[in-house]
């Protein structure tokens, strides 16, 4: 056998042996993701009351955090009228617009269910499972659609079950409310409030479909209260925010 | 209460001169593609008027005589029209139906009528054109009227009167009712009207092409909803409505907004120490802070030693120092030569001096205080500001044989003397005053006769400001040398309401709060802790008004 000859062959061998690597590889990953997938299916049902535990919570929370967005206007507010018990924020002030962007209201609303979801879970006490908080944190993830919020949670939990961990991490909610268009019409009285801080514009209310109660608070200062019979989850719902107006 | 009394009416009209059609154009938006059947019934008239469009005139028939309203004109012809200029705009004229009990429009075949139940309280109201070269104004104001149907609304069961306007088209119109003032145009209220205005029990409807924006008045607010145009005989406006189940809420409160508290700052009791970092901490840097020192004779080296520290370290730590400066018996060559001494070895930083404090509680008249500052003033570095003595709030009293002076008559007696209005630069104020109310009562003890008392109305530096311009003519600022009440949760909101508000009020140039270090004469109003830390009642002043 010549130099050539064993050169061909060891590279001959050498293809086949990458082609097998690759061949075992691929075989072997795909079958541990089959095996993964195929437990989580397995496991989902069995940790599926921890699961709608921790839904159920985020509900809870993200129904307080509307519920402060709405006496708020924003859930954490920078400007504002301190009244008796909430913050009413201030959209227009001073000559200055406070108008929040609808991210910033997502974001709020994020960090919101983050700091209180933790409560609500109570270390998952109330389910008879042991919950182990893998120690990653908590992602909230907010959005607000036309008709509702979007709320997504991922918490790396692993859940003890007959002597198996069966990690968990993502949960959700969906809060049904019309806060979407309620934030417009507050845009629009905004803009016009830029636009004229002098009048109060009812033009911007002339086509909309829900009641506005513009309560005088002192000599330049109105709160602005948008209620929607069926705002939240089809009950009352009020957005509420400040203007100061300069006369 | 009679059911079925009547009702109402109601309708303008107005054109542009120049396309006379538009009025029964007018006329149909609002009536005729509602298949209006508005048949009132009638109190006690058993005849009927009718009225029609014709060519640009509203034709209005009564007892077989005709009225007409030239429309481009305005010009009545009949004494049932009447001028209202003097009750409503210059540029509006009115209808009074006290000698029509109804009157009615034909209009494609239809007949609409309009009725009153008692004399005079209907009246159709005609914008009147602002201008002879501009268009008329469409506009339709409706007033009054007792529904012909069951209603729950309860303003409308009681015959409020209601005010219905109409707008299209309709540039430069003012209607004022109840003080509101309406820019058809840009279908908006002038906030000024608006809160001034008296809004109780007042009801507007103002009326697009497809809606009706309905305005209902409470005592302090306005509740606006929309109602789709849908004429309905059930609905005592002929167009569908809601009663309002009306909890009222009043919202009070302070605006907070982010700005440093640069113009807060403390008072410091001499003896204690000064804690300068929690000062500059709690004011955002830049802020105040008050020390006291005396004249006398056997304190007046210590406390100038103590003072020169107090002023270097203020500036160190970005804060505005005051030295208030008392002194025994009005000496006032002492004071003088105190602050001159203390401005040297300062190095000229000492900007600040308060003379003396409460002099009106000291059995000092007016006079002498008078005589005391302006003698200091002449003979001491003149860029040095004078602050006034503050005043302590309350009526005249002989307590053992020392006059206690009535601080109004004080300070009013000081503002006459004009080498002492012209030798002071601020005027120093409490920001205490006698709640004479009672209401929403924060107490403290009344130094002239010891009693407790209500002490949260803040309003008497106002009121010494205001005295003082119209004695001297001139804009004096105040600073606040004693402001804050005792620590506690129930007096959170009242003390972060007062502070805003001095740092909202264009006169303070100051508000110090009594005390920072008052640890063994008022403990439950220090400040600031013995070690250092903040009472967690300034922390949240802190985070709430100064964030």
């Amino acid at each position: 056998m010549g130099r050539g000859q064993i050169s061909i062959l060891i590279i001959t061998g050498l293809v086949a042996l990458i082609i097998l690597s690759f061949i075992i590889f691929k075989m072997y990953y795909e079958k541990t993701e089959i095996i993964t997938s195929s437990h989580e299916k397995d496991y989902s049902r069995q940790v599926k009351p921890v699961t709608d535990y921790a839904n159920s919570c985020l509900d809870k929370v993200s129904m307080l955090a509307m519920s402060k967005l709405g006496e708020q206007g924003t859930i954490y507010p920078n400007v504002y009228l301190a009244s008796n018990d909430r913050k009413i924020s201030y959209f227009y002030f001073k000559k200055k617009g406070y108008f929040p962007q609808k991210i910033t209201l997502e974001n709020q609303f994020s960090e919101y269910v983050k700091e209180n979801i933790k409560t609500c879970l109570n270390d998952f006490s109330d389910t008879k499972f042991v919950v182990e908080d893998v120690g990653e944190g908590i992602l909230i993830n907010s959005k607000i659609e036309d008709e509702k919020i979007v709320v997504e949670m991922t918490y790396p939990l692993n859940v003890y079950y007959e002597s198996k961990i069966i990690p968990i991490e993502k949960f959700s909610a969906e809060i049904n409310t019309g806060f979407s268009g309620m934030y417009d019409l507050s845009e629009m009285i905004f803009l016009e409030t830029e636009k004229n801080p002098d009048w109060i514009n009812l033009g911007s209310l002339q086509d909309t479909k829900y009641k506005v109660r513009l309560i005088k608070v002192d000599f330049n200062t109105l709160v602005y209260e948008i209620s929607d019979d069926n705002g939240l989850e089809g009950k009352p719902f009020k957005y509420t925010f400040a203007v100061k107006y300069e006369l | 209460m009679k059911k079925c009394m009547i009702f109402v009416l109601a309708i303008m009209i107005i054109a542009n001169v120049s396309a006379q059609t538009k009025i029964e154009d007018q006329v149909n938006y609002f009536f005729a593609q509602n298949k209006i059947d508005m048949v009132m019934k009638l109190n006690n008239v058993s005849y009927e008027n009718f009225s029609r469009l014709q060519d640009n005139f509203l034709i209005i028939e009564k007892d077989r005589k005709v009225l007409s309203l030239d429309l481009n004109s305005f010009k009545e012809n009949k004494e049932d029209i009447a001028e209202f200029s003097s009750i409503y705009r210059p540029n509006m004229i009115a209808i009074d139906l006290k000698n029509l009990p109804e009157i009615s429009f034909s209009n494609q075949n239809e007949i609409i009528k309009i009725m009153q139940a008692d004399d005079g309280a209907t009246k159709v109201f005609f914008g009147k054109k602002a201008d002879q070269n501009e268009s008329f104004p469409s506009v339709f104001i409706v007033e009054h009227y007792i529904p012909d149907t069951i209603v729950s609304d309860n303003y409308r069961l009681n015959g409020t009167p209601r005010l219905t306007a109409i707008f299209r088209n309709s540039p430069k119109v003012e209607i004022i009712n109840n003080g509101l003032y309406f820019n058809p145009n840009t279908f908006g209220i002038s906030a000024r009207s608006f809160f001034s205005s008296d809004l109780e029990k007042s009801q507007f409807d103002i009326m697009s092409e497809d809606n009706v924006k309905e305005l209902v008045g409470f005592s302090d607010s306005i509740l606006i909803s929309t109602s789709f145009l849908s004429f309905d005989y059930f609905f005592d406006r002929g167009y569908k409505t809601e009663s309002w189940d009306y909890s009222k809420e009043e919202i009070r409160g302070f605006d907070v907004f982010p700005e440093q508290c640069s113009k807060l700052g403390f008072v410091f009791l001499p003896g204690y120490g000064y804690d300068f970092i929690g000062t500059s901490t709690f004011t955002k840097n830049n802020g105040w802070i008050l020390g006291i020192a005396y004249s006398e004779e056997n304190k007046f080296e210590t406390s100038l030693d103590d003072m020169k520290i107090f002023v270097q370290k203020s500036y160190e730590n970005n804060l505005t120092p005051i030295v208030r400066v008392d002194s025994e018996n009005l000496d006032a060559k002492r004071v003088a030569d105190f602050i001159n001494r203390l401005s040297n070895i300062t190095e000229g930083k000492l900007e600040y001096v308060q003379l003396e404090d409460k002099p009106n509680l000291e059995g000092i008249a007016p006079e002498d205080y008078a005589d005391f500052v302006i003698y200091i003033k002449e003979r001491i570095r003149q860029d040095i500001k004078v602050i006034s003595a503050s005043l302590m709030p309350g009526r005249e009293q002989i307590i053992n044989g020392k006059i206690l002076y009535d601080s109004e008559k004080y300070i009013s007696s000081l503002a006459e003397i004009t080498d002492f209005t012209g030798s002071i630069d601020y005027l120093g104020g409490y920001a205490y005053d006698l709640n004479i109310s009672g209401l929403d009562c924060i107490t403290g003890k009344d130094l002239y006769s010891g009693e407790t008392i209500c002490i949260d109305d803040i309003t008497s530096y106002k009121a010494e400001l205001e005295l003082f311009k119209e004695k001297t003519g001139k804009s004096f600022e105040v600073i606040i040398t004693e402001a804050g009440y005792p620590l506690t949760d129930a007096n959170l909101r009242k003390t972060e309401s007062l502070l805003q508000l001095f740092k909202e009020d264009k006169n303070v140039l100051a508000a110090l709060v009594y005390s920072a270090n008052s640890w063994e004469e008022s403990p439950d109003s220090a400040w600031l802790k013995e070690d250092k830390s903040q009472s967690g009642f300034m922390k949240k002043i802190m985070q709430d008004i100064c964030s």
